[in-house]
């Protein structure tokens, strides 16, 4: 039991700082070593945050690995760090991809490797640090710090409108996180006057009960915060330019990672911390989630160039984990979680396909392609299989993620399910018109005909996701038992009717075998 | 009268330095070595801090050796070093003289120590134009350069011309309380809250003070001569006296005119709003880096005066923050210029920086954290000092100000980030040349590693700011 009492969480966010360092020490000739420094280094992270798991406990209440140092005594800021399942998922996400996007670099980069690998794994600190931070400071501090590394990535590594897109996407963001900070602030000095003590430590504001106006004004600063980075429909101009010009680890970041950033934002703060005004401000969140799942998927429906459709679905499934979360019943919530972690890997696994047939042509334009089926048989079946995770093919992640936010919302209002259902058609219309147009068919285009299929080290890159897909879509029940305490402290927080009339409302769809919470 | 002398043994001291200037220099062959002897006594004036007992009332009450004044003493040595550490090979290349340089800079740091722990309205005026007189010789310091000429005269006519409207104003008030005394003001003005003529006197010496600190609409000179002043010196006035102007600020405010509190705090609320949103507007546009620097120290003049709205506890400790960790961010943005020579002048335009991070990577991402600091983003002092002036805003119920104030500094990252834009992301072009120096260097590391400590663990320096703040 030794290893549990190390500072588990301080270990993962901060063990690639040690890649940062020796790759700032080694001269950028050495391509080779650089590169496998990088690896190295993310894939000890990603083992290391096994070791969450190992010794993570399911069935025990609130935070675990908790870590808590003062920083700034006089204000009240802490270094405070802690999971729980929600936190604990993302977290392992966060490496997971981390990895993959390092690995899958390997070939697309070939300039500044040592600048490119070092704010990739100062990206990484940064994105684990949001998850496991219960400190308000602590968690802007995080949320800010992985802004500019992925600023420079979008910039030196990005293609055609790189520079446009790499500040539209920091001052956009910027600017909800600013407004984010003063209702950090407000929350903070109205629970000093409050309980008289000063604190930004966020586990103790869930327990407060702040005055519903108060709870108003702060969920709009979170909302613009939050919202942005989800992003949610209004907000949402600045995903499809940067995640069309990021090189390829980027957008498998930007939409893996940094769009749950967001969510995770509502779930871990909003709703807990301010559960009047979260009520009060469904109808507005559900019809903003509906029309982002409606217009994302027109949108892509009409794209020409292929990531930028990949790009603009990530705004549709963005929707679905939105709407999961404000219909606040168990299952949608569970449903929503589930959903973060399946577009982490379907879109991901999409931008990386996206990636391939860009390295190797140069064009992402969806004209530029046809019949590569024939071609490049093991990238058809990869791209197959993310496709329909994508779509929500039963037998995958997606299906259990879409059908758990559905049956939620469904027990609310009929009417929310039965639009997002139509989203999931117009999903479905786009991704198989995507696969048809550029991989059935004859091809046309001489360029197409060498096309290589995927070399090992690309095959492999894709492996990890492939299998959870089938996991989360075959046996998601692990992954539903490691995020039901949290969810249901949430519920119970925000919308506890939810939980006080089981006869009309199933509390899970996977029982996970205890005795069911009345 | 002789434990009053220990009090201000740092002033002291430096002036024997300055009179030692003067007589030493006919006889000194290589007079480079004035430049090792001004850091060598600002370290010693510096550690005589430490040494100078507190006093509360020193030669007749006209100056006041507080935790305050030594902050502010402590800032202004510490900036006037970096600014020294900047200018030797400055005035190597532009071959300027070196004594009167040095001699004008430790004139200014001796003025504006005093003017910290003034509480008296002739002491603060005559600290005051100690400083005042010794930038106006520093702006135009270099006597074939145009540019500098019109720097130096423009800030002196415009610099003299606000000495006067504070000395109006200042009269104003003598001829009210018949004192001079800061106390003493405070305890009569307080009889004549209705009168204009009071009111009249506190709008002069506002005004007086919003052109020190270069607020709108008393902003104009800023740029010009910000642009035209040698560089070394721009970062001196930037910091040094900008700091100083807002220590008397406070002190002029919070010991003589509290009774004023609600009229003058309303001409500051607007006055910060317009100079923060204005100083952002104007920077977004500008290709040189000195004139968008002088923009951005109009905004950062605009967030400062937010704490000063707030007021309170935060208010006033976010202000004293705040200028520790402006400092830092203002002498190093503005000495990066000394690191690019463009033919026979310097590389001050941003373009200049283009693919600098080809060149140098280490100073490249040291720029880039100048720049987060400049913004605001964690984990650098510019955030820690943003955060509690924020905070003030929202603690005292100034939210339409706090919103303001954060989506101007979320609007200040497009301009300055342009130079981050620049340097990683264009590429460099030949024309321009990257002579680093050593004694640039150490003052630009040695910023930006305070910019970083500020940040990372600001506990100490926020205890610091807060012991320091006006009883």
């Amino acid at each position: 039991m030794e290893i549990a009492r190390l500072p588990l969480l301080t270990i993962v966010t901060f063990f690639p700082a040690i890649g940062i360092l020796i790759l700032l020490l080694t001269n950028k000739e050495k391509t080779n070593f650089i590169k496998l420094t990088a690896n190295i280094v993310s894939a000890i992270n990603f083992l290391i945050s096994l070791l969450l798991v190992v010794y993570f406990n399911p069935s025990a209440e609130g935070f675990q690995f908790v870590e808590k140092v003062s920083w700034v005594p006089s204000v009240g800021i802490n270094y405070f760090m802690g999971i729980d399942g929600i936190s604990l998922l993302l977290v392992l996400l966060t490496t997971l991809l981390s990895f993959i996007s390092v690995l899958c670099s390997w070939g697309g980069i070939t300039e500044r490797l040592k600048e490119f690998y070092i704010l990739l794994l100062l990206l990484e600190i940064g994105m684990i640090g949001v998850f496991v931070s219960l400190d308000f400071i602590l968690f802007y501090v995080f949320w800010e710090i992985v802004l500019v590394p992925m600023y420079f990535l979008i910039g030196i590594w990005g293609t055609y409108n790189k520079l446009y897109a790499a500040i539209k996407f920091f001052l956009y963001t910027l600017f909800g996180s600013v407004l984010m900070l003063l209702g950090i602030l407000a929350l903070y000095f109205i629970h000093g006057a409050e309980t008289g003590e000063y604190t930004f430590d966020a586990v103790k504001m869930m327990s407060h009960n702040f005055d519903p106006r108060v709870q108003f004004w702060v969920f709009l600063a979170f909302f613009f915060g939050f919202a942005i980075k989800v992003p949610m429909f209004p907000f949402h101009t600045w995903l499809p330019d940067a995640h069309t010009e990021a090189p390829t680890a980027g957008s498998v970041l930007l939409a893996g990672i940094l769009l749950k950033m967001g969510t995770y934002g509502f779930i871990r703060f909003s709703l807990p911390i301010l559960p009047d005004a979260s009520r009060k401000f469904v109808p507005l969140m559900v019809l903003l989630s509906l029309i982002a799942i409606i217009y994302g998927a027109l949108v892509s429906l009409m794209q020409k160039d292929w990531k930028r459709l990949v790009a603009y679905s990530s705004v549709s499934h963005m929707g679905f984990v939105m709407l999961g979360m404000f219909a606040m019943t168990p299952v949608a919530l569970q449903g929503s979680v589930l959903q973060m972690i399946n577009h982490g890997i379907s879109t991901g696994a999409l931008f990386m396909i996206v990636g391939i047939v860009y390295d190797r042509r140069h064009t992402r334009l969806i004209s530029e392609y046809e019949g590569l089926a024939k071609v490049m048989p093991l990238y058809s079946a990869v791209f197959a299989i993310m496709m329909f995770s994508s779509i929500g093919l039963p037998g995958l992640n997606g299906f259990m993620g879409e059908l758990s936010v559905l049956v939620g919302t469904f027990q609310v209002k009929w009417e929310w399910a039965a639009i997002a259902a139509t989203g999931i058609v117009l999903g479905a219309a786009y991704m198989l018109w995507l696969y048809q147009r550029v991989m059935l068919g004859t091809i046309k285009n001489p360029a197409n005909e060498k096309m290589q299929d995927l070399n090992l080290r690309e095959f492999l890159q894709f492996i990890p996701l492939i299998i959870l897909a089938f996991w989360i879509g075959i046996y998601p029940k692990p992954f539903f038992k490691i995020m039901e305490k949290p969810i249901y402290k949430v519920v119970e927080r925000v919308n506890p009717e939810a939980l006080k009339a089981p006869a009309k409302i199933p509390l899970k769809i996977f029982p996970s075998g205890e005795k069911d919470v009345k | 009268m002789l434990n009053d002398l220990a009090s201000i043994s740092s002033e002291i001291f430096l002036s024997f330095v300055l009179i030692a200037f003067l007589i030493v220099d006919p006889f000194l062959k290589r007079k480079k070595i004035i430049h090792f002897l001004s850091l060598f006594s600002l370290t010693i004036s510096f550690v005589l801090l430490f040494l100078e007992p507190l006093s509360e009332s020193l030669f007749f009450n006209t100056l006041k050796v507080d935790q305050f004044s030594l902050f502010f003493k402590g800032i202004i040595i510490v900036s006037s070093f970096l600014v020294i550490l900047l200018s030797e090979k400055f005035l190597e290349i532009e071959q300027a003289n070196l004594t009167e340089y040095y001699f004008f800079i430790l004139l200014a740091t001796v003025g504006m120590m005093f003017m910290a722990s003034s509480v008296d309205l002739i002491t603060i005026f005559l600290s005051y134009e100690i400083m005042a007189i010794a930038s106006y010789f520093l702006s135009g310091y270099l006597k074939k350069e145009n540019r500098s000429n019109e720097a130096g005269i423009k800030y002196f006519i415009l610099g003299t011309l606000s000495t006067g409207i504070f000395v109006f104003g200042f009269s104003f008030v003598f001829g009210l309380t018949s004192s001079t005394s800061l106390s003493s003001i405070a305890e009569n003005i307080k009889n004549f809250s209705d009168s204009p003529i009071a009111l009249l006197a506190i709008l002069f010496i506002l005004s007086a003070l919003f052109f020190k600190i270069s607020a709108v609409p008393f902003h104009m000179w800023t740029p010009d001569v910000y642009e035209g002043a040698p560089t070394p010196v721009t970062a001196f006035l930037s910091a040094g006296p900008k700091a100083t102007s807002f220590a008397i600020f406070l002190r002029l405010f919070l010991e003589a005119f509290p009774s004023f509190e609600n009229k003058w705090k309303l001409v500051i609320a607007w006055v910060s709003f317009f100079t923060m949103t204005y100083g952002n507007i104007a920077a977004l546009t500008q290709k040189s880096l000195k004139r968008m620097l002088a923009y951005s120290s109009i905004a950062h003049a605009g967030y400062i005066l937010i704490g000063f709205t707030a007021g309170g506890e935060f208010g006033y400790w976010g202000i004293l923050f705040y200028l520790l960790a402006y400092i830092f961010m203002n002498i190093s943005a503005f000495g990066l210029i000394l690191f690019l020579r463009k033919g026979n002048s310097w590389g001050e335009d941003i373009d200049d920086f283009n693919g600098l991070s080809k060149r140098s990577l280490l100073l490249s991402a040291g720029i880039v954290i100048i720049l987060m600091s400049l913004v605001g983003i964690p984990p650098t002092g510019g955030f820690i000092a943003k955060y509690l002036i924020f905070s003030s805003a929202i603690k005292e119920g100034y939210v339409a100000l706090a919103v303001a104030g954060v989506l101007n500094s979320a609007l200040s990252l497009f301009y300055y980030f342009r130079l981050g834009q620049a340097l990683f992301m264009k590429e460099p072009s030949e024309e321009i040349k990257y002579e680093p120096d050593s004694f640039v260097s150490m003052a630009i590391t040695f910023s930006i590693l305070a910019l970083l400590l500020l940040g990372i663990l600001p506990a100490p320096f926020m205890s610091l700011a807060k012991i320091s703040l006006l009883k």
